[in-house]
């Protein structure tokens, strides 16, 4: 446990740990002097210089940040208190003359966030994050009270990964909000919320969640190397850290999960995984996460197995048509086509008579038109945005068909090729898809079937040698009977009464998570 | 340094690719193929070739498409349908091809046959399942009838093969069972097909004798050949003669069970058929009752003698006529008396005509109709 | 992190010993024993299968011996240094010959049935870039690779033999228990070329998990003596021993027969020659990776992905020594007899020994080892 205890132990409250090398001085001014010139051309920093005491002879100076505060705490539990409380109910004059501080932290100020630090930087960044400083006179620490408190969006439903039945929370860009969301579901003192700053000028706050007796530790201690590791100005958003701490960044697979579902992560915390939330982002992070876990959908746990066994196959059924639809079009018509019966050859043949462009050319012609259509449809507002899917795919194909260019049936594969990539849960899962579909498009126009097979090979050779966080990302398919228990969870889903083990990836000992206490005779009706 | 290569290769492999990319639409999927002997004319040059080639492709229309037919001569398939890319707008594509109409003036030249047979099965795009047919005049003629259900004929005979155990009278004619019997004893039937004005009829077989045509056998007598192989599914189109009328009875023939019944110098073979039968209709106010099992009992007795008169004929005629052993008595002495099979495989040519083949037939009548 | 460990499972060293037997043996098989014999060919496959039990039995033996040692090693300790890297050497020939022929007879295939006017040696050549990629990530992702891919390939073959069985007779397996003893001898050989790629085992048994259940390895022989029980069934009922002679690759003729109808798909056969791909690849991959594994060990290179590469241009050549077909099965059918035997059979098994007399011999001297 020691080695837990240094890398996870509580940060303690000591201000050895404060950032910076200017101490703060024992002279109000000076500090307040080297402060002033630190936040010079800040014109959102607000500066209270105050008097409190009965005689009102303690000179005092509020820091804090317009816009990020809590006005509330401000007014009421720093400013007033200090000023006008302590004058009605004053403390013991001797105290307050030798022992200030203690003073007003212990008996004045009411906020519940509180702390000491020793340097002026420490003291900066605080007043950055959103708290505000309170610089006593004649006293070598500086107050900062927690007032963090601006302006954020409610907690909504996520706009990604929808679902019929299930929660109707979403992410949002506040941290504490985040962490307070999954802290609802997780009612467990084993539940841990590790933080961090990451970025040099952005110091952008990063949690690490996990659940301490069943996530695995060299997955932790991995993850605490790499987000040290990372030297960077400024995170901007999750996608930044998933990037940084990702196993093999060439690769166009995503080997992080990320979510906007409280559900998603903290169910992914109760198998062992550990969660990491990034400040100002509304997406979190899971960690391990194969491609398993991306072809699964929150809703496949919520609603009954059958039903759930049934999508999920169709929906692994859906990726394989959207990575190799297109491509064996072409293979089988260009190259075999003695794959066809005759009647469906004939058809095919008979319309594309006429067309000019080889059909791989006319798959490549589709299908980026699709990927254009598609990325004009983001990015316009949104009721634009669908007229324009619309009026693309349906206008643009039909003049393209009546102009000879490309045939109906190429329409139809590339379209069913786009729906059925929209059925992929994980977003990024299906981009990688995408480009592995036009990567699959070039090698069947030159090598018909053995083109498709032998990108096929390497596709597979390549996902097989990625890992996310020394976990395979194809677990549980390339062990298939080791992790017998996991398969229950892949290409199907087991009714949820017979899924009596995490996944594999979690530590061994805590394998088991239902124990079936019903009597005999109950399972024998069911 | 590996990678920057590995990427140089596949851009010139990319590059110069393609070796084997034709367009659905710019193949002749040729759906027939018909194959006549050709006599040479006192003008031909020698190097003309022997055969002559029919092919049939589909136009490429979305609508009332009809057959294109273009002929060649030519020594061989292969080199036929290279010499046919000089003549034509697309590559000529075998992988549809479902049916190859041979002229029985090639079949009655071994040599020639088997020259056909070795360029069928040794194409990688001819599938065994392409339907081999003998047919008594030309086969070009087939090839350019345009049947008037079907504009497409290659797809018209497939068709008719594909319900073959369906319908009484047509040999299976795959490809595949006839190289498979070809090539184990050179005997085979391979089904007869004749022109109409606008459709094709295919009935009867040829008999194959050692890769030599050998004689028709007619449609009745291939119907009972198939029952006693075990061929087909549905005896139909049979009726007997019940007090001066023709009753109709549908048969259901099942595997048929052979035996050996070894004499010591002569091999004696006993097949055994049962069939379950429907009578299909009697006559209008009939006298009989034929909810009464007397009448069923009737009917079946004189279909079995029917029924054993025209297998025992058909068997004669093989035995006798062709002296061809088609029915498997070769294969079944081979899988199931090895030893004895072993010292007659030699002359079986010989054998077979003076063998012993006795037929049980027996019908079990399940339906009478609906009407008393 | 654990991140290269380069460590597999016994279950997937089982699929990788599977996935390498099933390679272009599987084609000729058949035609090979209808050679022989005309009949109850099952009962010749069941003995080679006991005979090649033995031999993984011996590799087996090896590894459970001397745990975590690569097999250069265990040769040097046995055979001292000197002939250790002679007979290193002859297994990268080896290596080099087994995927040179095997390189030969899947190019001439796909020609013949998808690709008939593509190069042979575009053909050859983008194979063995694919199994380089494999080499030089090593023996891990091969492991998972083979346990991702032997379900997949064995559910799909086997599910397309089984449609072949729709118009299959099956009189034409008979007639059974005629065979005698000698014909079984001589079919034998024939049969044990079906097998070849069991000797990965020796190269990839230092990276076992538990070398201690290495003995499980001979599961995989009786699941792909199975498996070839199941082709030769499918074969044999399908065309009869006569013709099944005539034919250059009987197990890919089958499938010409199937038919389905009212399928998406006329002719499986093209599905056939993926599947095909598949298992190729999974054969020339391992032999390949064990040829990079004996070259590091010889050369004490660190860098494995390096060494990778320099084995393609000694494969495409040794594909391209056969003129044709009918020499691609003459070189096979010697290489088999008399290398394969030696490298696979003899060496192991003197090999096996020198380790027993030495573990009986000089128990004491084992701190040398």
């Amino acid at each position: 446990m020691s080695l837990w205890e240094r890398l996870f132990g509580k940060k303690s409250e000591d201000t050895d740990t404060d950032i910076g090398e200017i101490k703060v001085h024992r002279n109000l001014d000076k500090n307040f002097g080297i402060i002033k010139d630190m936040l010079k051309d800040c014109d959102d920093v607000l500066y209270r210089e105050i008097k409190i005491g009965i005689e009102g002879n303690q000179r005092a100076v509020v820091i804090s940040i317009d816009g990020m505060t809590d006005e509330n705490v401000l007014d009421n539990h720093i400013l007033k208190n200090l000023m006008i409380n302590s004058r009605i109910a004053p403390p013991d004059i001797g105290i307050f003359k030798r022992q200030i501080g203690d003073a007003v932290k212990d008996k004045t100020l009411s906020a519940a966030e509180m702390k000491e630090v020793g340097t002026i930087e420490q003291a900066v960044l605080d007043i950055l994050i959103g708290d505000t400083a309170v610089i006593l006179d004649n006293y070598d620490k500086i107050i900062i009270v927690g007032t963090k408190g601006w302006e954020m969006r409610d907690v909504a439903e996520p706009e990604t990964e929808n679902v019929i039945r299930g929660p109707r929370q979403g992410f949002i860009e506040t941290l504490r909000v985040n962490t307070a969301l999954i802290r609802r579901r997780i009612r467990d003192h084993k539940f841990k919320i590790k933080g961090y700053q990451i970025g040099r000028r952005s110091q952008t706050d990063v949690c690490v969640l996990y659940i301490e007796d069943l996530a695995d530790e060299d997955v932790l201690e991995e993850l605490d190397k790499r987000l040290k590791a990372i030297d960077i100005d400024a995170i901007i958003d999750s996608g930044y850290i998933e990037q940084l701490v990702e196993d093999n960044w060439r690769s166009i697979f995503p080997q992080i999960q990320n979510t906007e579902r409280p559900d998603v992560a903290t169910a992914a915390l109760y198998e062992g995984k550990v969660v990491i939330v990034v400040d100002n982002s509304p997406f979190v992070l899971i960690i391990p996460s194969g491609f398993n876990a991306m072809m699964q959908s929150a809703e496949d746990y919520y609603e009954r197995w059958g039903i759930a066994t049934f999508i999920r196959a169709l929906r692994y059924f859906a990726l394989l048509m959207a990575i190799y639809m297109p491509a064996l079009y072409i293979a089988v018509t260009t190259f075999h086509p003695q794959m066809l019966p005759a009647k469906l050859l004939i058809s095919i043949a008979a319309n594309r008579a006429g067309v000019p462009f080889p059909a791989v050319l006319e798959a490549i012609i589709m299908v980026l038109t699709l990927e254009i259509l598609r990325e004009a449809g983001i990015r316009l507002p949104g009721a634009i945005g669908q007229t324009i899917g619309i009026v693309g795919a349906v206008i643009i194909g039909q003049a393209a068909v009546d102009a000879g260019i490309v045939g109906p049936i190429m329409i139809i594969i590339v379209s069913i090729t786009a729906v059925a990539s929209f059925t992929i849960p994980s977003y990024n899962l299906a981009i990688a898809a995408r480009l592995l579909r036009l990567v699959l498009i070039i090698a069947s126009g030159f090598l018909g079937l053995y083109g498709v097979m032998l990108i096929t090979m390497l596709a597979l050779v390549h996902l097989c040698s990625l890992k996310s966080f020394g976990v395979p990302y194809l677990t549980p398919f390339t062990a298939p009977i080791g992790q017998r228990s996991d398969l229950k969870d892949a290409l199907l889903k087991a009714p949820l009464l017979s899924m009596h083990y995490r996944e594999t990836t979690v530590r061994k000992s805590e394998r088991r998570r239902m124990l079936d206490h019903r009597d005999e005779n109950f399972n024998k009706e069911g | 340094m590996h990678k920057k290569m590995i990427i140089f290769l596949s851009i010139a492999l990319l590059l110069t690719g393609c070796w084997d990319k034709v367009e659905i639409d710019e193949r002749a999927h040729i759906s027939a193929l018909g194959i006549d002997r050709y006599t040479p004319g006192p003008d031909d040059e020698e190097t003309v070739g022997r055969h002559i080639f029919t092919f049939a492709f589909p136009e490429l229309k979305k609508e009332g498409a009809k057959d294109v037919v273009i002929s060649s001569v030519g020594d061989n398939l292969y080199s036929v349908s290279r010499i046919m890319a000089s003549r034509s707008n697309k590559e000529f594509f075998l992988g549809h091809l479902r049916t190859v109409v041979v002229g029985v003036d090639i079949a009655k030249n071994p040599a020639d046959f088997r020259h056909i047979l070795d360029g069928i099965e040794n194409n990688e795009f001819l599938s065994r399942r392409v339907v081999l047919a003998l047919t008594e005049g030309s086969a070009a003629e087939i090839i350019k009838v345009v049947p008037a259900m079907e504009n497409k004929l290659g797809e018209f005979i497939a068709e008719i093969f594909r319900r073959s155990d369906r319908i009484p009278r047509i040999v299976g004619g795959s490809a595949g069972d006839i190289l498979r019997d070809l090539h184990e004893s050179g005997n085979t039937i391979i089904p007869k097909i004749v022109p109409g004005k606008a459709d094709v009829k295919v009935a009867g077989g040829g008999i194959i004798n050692n890769f030599k045509f050998k004689g028709w056998l007619g449609e009745v007598e291939t119907a009972h050949l198939l029952v006693l192989k075990g061929e087909t599914k549905c005896l139909c189109g049979m009726s007997v003669k019940h007090k001066g009328f023709d009753i109709p009875v549908a048969l259901r023939p099942k595997k048929p069970r052979i035996s050996l019944i070894e004499d010591k110098d002569n091999i004696k073979i006993l097949i055994e058929v049962e069939m379950e039968g429907d009578v299909r209709q009697t006559y209008f106010e009939t006298d009989e009752d034929t909810l009464k099992s007397s009448f069923v009992s009737e009917i079946e007795q004189e279909m079995v003698e029917a029924t054993k008169q025209r297998a025992m004929d058909t068997i004669n005629k093989i035995q006798k006529e062709f002296e061809t052993d088609v029915l498997g008595i070769n294969k079944y002495l081979r899988q199931s008396h090895y030893k004895l099979w072993k010292e007659v495989e030699r002359d079986w040519q010989d054998i077979f005509p003076n063998i012993d083949i006795d037929v049980n037939i027996d019908i079990k009548i399940r339906r009478i109709g609906l009407v008393r | 992190m654990k991140d290269n460990s380069d460590i597999i499972s016994t279950n997937q060293m089982i699929f990788i010993l599977a996935l390498a037997m099933i390679s272009t043996g599987i084609l000729r098989l058949p035609r090979s024993l209808a050679d022989v014999v005309p009949y109850d060919h099952w009962i010749i496959l069941l003995v080679t299968g006991l005979v090649i039990t033995a031999v993984i039995a011996i590799h087996a033996w090896i590894v459970k011996l001397r745990p975590g040692v690569e097999y250069f090693e265990i040769l040097g300790e046995s055979l001292s240094r000197p002939i250790a890297y002679i007979v290193a050497l002859a297994y990268i020939v080896y290596f080099i010959g087994l995927n040179g022929l095997i390189v030969r007879i899947f190019g001439e295939t796909i020609k013949v049935y998808l690709l008939t006017k593509t190069p042979i040696e575009v053909i050859n050549v983008s194979l063995l870039i694919s199994c380089i990629y494999l080499s030089r990530k090593g023996v891990e992702v091969l492991g998972r690779l083979a346990a991702f891919l032997f379900p997949i390939v064995i559910t799909v073959s086997i599910f397309l033999f089984l449609l072949s069985f729709i118009n299959t007779n099956f009189r034409n397996l008979l007639p059974v228990f005629q065979i005698t003893p000698v014909q079984v001898l001589r079919g034998i050989p024939v049969t044990i070329l079906s097998f070849l790629g069991i000797e990965v085992l020796l190269f990839f048994g230092a990276n076992l998990e538990k070398p201690r259940e290495s003995m499980k390895s001979t599961i995989a022989v009786a699941a792909v003596a199975l498996f070839y029980l199941l082709v030769i069934v499918a074969t044999f009922a399908q065309f009869g021993p006569v013709q099944i002679k005539k034919l250059v690759w009987p197990t890919l003729d089958v499938f010409d027969t199937v038919q389905i109808p009212g399928l998406f798909i006329e002719n499986v056969q093209v599905v056939v020659m993926s599947a095909w791909v598949i298992a190729v690849f999974t054969t020339i991959a391992p032999l390949y990776l064990a040829g990079v594994i004996t070259a590091k060990s010889v050369t004490g290179f660190k860098d494995q992905a390096s060494l990778a590469p320099p084995f393609l241009p000694f494969i495409y050549f040794a594909s391209l020594i056969p003129k044709n077909l009918a020499h691609v099965y003459e070189v096979t059918d010697k290489f088999t007899f008399y290398f394969a035997s030696i490298m696979v059979g003899a060496i192991p098994l003197i090999v096996l020994i020198s380790l027993l007399i030495q573990a009986r011999s000089g128990k004491g001297a084992k701190g040398n080892a």
